[in-house]
């Protein structure tokens, strides 16, 4: 994204080697040398394998060194010389699980600005705190890759971003920054608004929008605002050209379909409202949490949009949304691609369980597995790194004790490109 | 502005005038009864010159024109003998630096007109005759730096000033300080939260590389980029984290004001050179405050301590950050560092964590923080060690004078 790069010179990815680029060249390096390959070469043996990108092996072999997956296969697969050999009789591997829509290592007050409704160019990423108590529990629970978006309390709220759940630093965790846009409909952005109204006090919490549909005007000017600010740098008024204006350049990023638009909405109404704004201007949508997926589906496959469900297990919801857990099932009979996710307010909901309560509820075992992996790792955008067990692929899985749709069964071992996590 | 200041202010204010003519007619006869030479001969049994590097005979300090001259054994023995000569039974050591410090003009340190006002400077807010000032120099702290309060992203420029009945100006560009506490986030305007001080600062870093942009904000921060030093006030380890990763953007070595939770930090903090300014200790400190120097130390990540316990972040009562007024004691420096001791740092780190490497976070090392050749004659006689609380403060010279310890007429 040229432009926003331009807004920002030197934001983490564009400051020279990180040490992602550096971890992938060591990794490239191990690949062309075996000798080098075999120091850290780890394979875990005797599990029931599920690639997710491919049928069960019983019995299966994981390979990986480097931080990426060398091989995959049966208990034929030759073993490297040197590799360290764990014996995973029983227990069940899958990829590490991708949750699409958390909060993880922000706090609501650094993550929601209140100083305006339309925020486009803010970064979540300014403000994750890689030492989060969060981070340490999703990844014990089998959370390898998480996304993190500005909260929504802002009608147009910032710039979401892929990270791993774990690393020292933002730089260190960061897998794909400027993953989408968070717009949010319904009641929360303007939740804390009041009307202005003849000697109330002059604080910020008093102004538009108040309601629903002043959140959706709100949302539209914005991207009119945008259209008219491409007008006037393309078709420069009296000669002078429009000065660069960061929030303006994310949103024409949207609307020239580079960046996805992350749409919270619940209530039937909002998500058909999230729909029709995408087809007006004709951004590319993803709509988040979804609450009343199962009275729109058709709608939803209609307008080939994708889901990141957030939270079936909660048990209230805002706005008055009725969760129903054939939502999901009316999802998957629609051919609507769809994630589960905990939800950005719900760090503290175990991603497994959410899916365990799914499949309980009549979902297809394997459609649940690949909703926590490599589904959200597509709509992520991430997918040619995580989301399944695959060659070349980072080394992120979870070895689970038992079948992970069992509530008895917990992560044994817990895999972030290659290395154990604690 | 970088003169001595009584000058300038005689011209400002008329009130001033008096009383610096007043200050002037009273010092006259003191003046007529200097010796020839106007040199100061100060001995002792022994002389810090900066932390690690002392003198334990000869200990010396010949003072001229308000500047070390000469240290012990290199003091010629004319000069010492045409010198007026005093001589105390204890140790010579750095005047204290408070690197970060309000004074009683917190009301005036807090502008909150907008988000980024790095052209602020308090300089422009000192008063040369506050009571702190002097209040300061009795306690030993000799340079102080006088920095705006946080309640804007872009606070302003912090300045150096001499403490005394009359401060002096010293510099007036100590660091650029920003601020990413709730204070600086409640102040009902954009932004409210760390994710939008974020993107503030970095855009207003980029407006400011553009040479295009010639306000007083972007040539302000230019002159920080170019040289100059950025001080980040942040507490908690996700806002250090925030700040580092400013600070690796711009390329510039990070400064941290009240890193309360630096400690987990300090890998990051070595690699790029940064260092901390650590709100003050006292008995009531909780353990890991306590223990924070020790740590800092061990890793090797320069400290400071300052005067300023910083208000506490949003209080459960209010869910708003207190905006209390100091209550800043100029002893907190000798206290904090003296518990950094009993709390496992070494000595000469604990001294040098309120003279040397404060002066050089200023950076005004040249100036003050050391008694080296040339910078200011600004020190403590301490009846003992300077980090024995037990030890009676004997005497303390700003730039050559010395502070009246007992006129106290005006102490809290």
């Amino acid at each position: 994204m040229i432009a926003l790069r331009q807004a920002s010179p030197r934001r983490l990815h564009a400051a020279g080697p990180s040490s992602h680029t550096l971890r992938v060249g060591l990794a490239l390096l191990c690949g062309l040398c075996p000798a080098m390959a075999q120091d850290d070469a780890v394979a875990l043996r005797g599990a029931t394998v599920h690639p997710v990108a491919g049928p069960p092996i019983e019995g299966g072999v994981v390979i990986f060194a480097g931080g990426k997956i060398q091989a995959i296969g049966d208990g034929q697969t030759p073993l490297p010389a040197g590799a360290t050999v764990i014996d995973c009789e029983g227990a069940v591997i899958t990829p590490g699980l991708v949750d699409a829509a958390t909060a993880l290592g922000v706090s609501s007050r650094d993550a929601n600005e209140q100083g305006d409704e339309v925020t486009p160019h803010l970064h979540i990423v300014d403000v994750i705190d890689p030492a989060a108590p969060a981070f340490r529990r999703a990844r014990r629970a089998g959370v390898t890759t998480a996304q993190v978006s500005p909260g929504n309390r802002n009608a147009v709220g910032g710039l979401g971003a892929v990270v791993k759940t774990r690393g020292d630093t933002v730089a260190d965790m960061l897998v794909r920054d400027e993953t989408c846009l968070r717009v949010t409909l319904g009641s929360e952005p303007s939740a804390g608004n009041r009307p202005i109204r003849f000697g109330t006090p002059a604080t910020i919490y008093y102004r538009r929008p108040n309601t629903r549909m002043g959140v959706v005007w709100a949302i539209r000017k914005a991207f009119y605002d945008a259209m008219a600010y491409r007008d006037r740098k393309t078709v420069p008024e009296e000669g002078e050209p429009a000065a660069s204006d960061a929030g303006m350049e994310v949103l024409l990023q949207a609307l020239e379909r580079k960046l996805q638009v992350r749409t919270t909405a619940r209530a039937e109404q909002d998500i058909r409202t999230a729909l029709r704004l995408a087809a007006e201007f004709g951004y590319e949508t993803v709509v988040e949490e979804a609450t009343e997926a199962w009275r729109v589906a058709d709608d939803l496959a209609a307008a080939q949009a994708r889901v990141v469900f957030a939270a079936p297990s909660a048990d209230s919801s805002t706005d008055g949304a009725k969760p129903r857990w054939h939502s999901l099932n009316a999802l998957a009979a629609a051919d609507v691609p769809f994630a589960i996710a905990t939800g950005s307010n719900k760090a503290a909901l175990d991603l497994i369980h959410e899916v365990t309560f799914a499949v309980r509820n009549g979902l297809d075992r394997d459609a649940a597995l690949a909703s926590v992996t490599l589904e959200p790792a597509r709509i992520l955008g991430v997918a040619e790194r995580v989301g399944s067990l695959e060659a070349g692929k980072d080394a992120d899985l979870v070895v689970w004790s038992g079948d992970p749709f069992d509530p008895s069964s917990r992560p044994t071992r817990v895999y972030i490109d290659g290395k154990e996590v604690q | 502005m970088t003169g001595p200041f009584p000058k300038d202010a005689v011209n400002r204010n008329a009130a001033m005038t008096t009383r610096a003519f007043l200050a002037a007619l009273l010092a006259a006869p003191a003046a007529l009864l200097a010796q020839p030479s106007g040199d100061l001969l100060v001995r002792a049994d022994r002389l810090v010159i900066s932390p690690g590097n002392e003198l334990t005979e000869r200990a010396a300090i010949l003072v001229r024109d308000g500047k070390v001259a000469f240290l012990g054994p290199e003091i010629p023995a004319p000069a010492a003998a045409a010198a007026r000569e005093m001589r105390f039974e204890g140790t010579i050591a750095p005047g204290f630096v408070d690197p970060h410090a309000h004074l009683g003009i917190a009301k005036d340190l807090a502008e909150a007109i907008d988000a980024v006002t790095p052209d602020l400077s308090a300089a422009d807010a000192l008063d040369p005759f506050d009571d702190a000032l002097g209040r300061a120099a009795r306690y030993g702290v000799c340079t102080l730096a006088l920095a705006p309060r946080s309640a804007n992203a872009f606070a302003g420029r912090a300045a150096m000033v001499r403490a005394g009945v009359t401060g002096t100006l010293l510099m007036e560009d100590a660091y650029l300080k920003l601020a990413l506490v709730d204070e600086s986030l409640d102040q009902n305007r954009f932004p409210t939260s760390r994710m939008g001080a974020v993107d503030l600062m970095r855009l207003s870093f980029a407006r400011a590389r553009d040479a295009a942009n010639d306000d007083r904000a972007s040539q302000a921060i230019r002159r920080t980029l170019d040289g100059g030093r950025l001080a980040f006030h942040t507490r908690r380890h996700a806002g250090i984290t925030s700040a580092l990763d400013l600070c690796d953007e711009l390329g510039v070595q990070p400064l941290l004001i009240g890193a309360d939770e630096a400690a987990r930090s300090t890998a990051r903090l070595v690699r790029t050179r940064g260092s901390v300014v650590l709100a003050p200790l006292n008995l009531d400190s909780p353990l890991r405050h306590l223990r924070l120097p020790a740590t800092l130390e061990a890793a090797g990540v320069p400290f400071s301590f300052m005067t300023e316990a910083p208000p506490r972040d949003a209080t459960a009562a209010t869910g708003r950050a207190e905006a209390t007024n100091s209550t800043a004691h100029p002893e907190a420096l000798r206290v904090s560092a003296a518990l950094a001791v009993r709390h496992g740092a070494s000595r000469t780190t604990a001294l040098a964590a309120i003279t040397r490497v404060p002066a050089e976070q200023c950076g005004a090392a040249d100036r003050c923080g050391s008694l080296l050749q040339g910078r200011d004659a600004s020190f403590v006689v301490v009846g003992g060690d300077p980090l024995d609380l037990g030890a009676p403060l004997l005497a303390v010279f700003v730039a050559g004078k010395r502070v009246d310890l007992e006129d106290r007429g005006d102490d809290r």
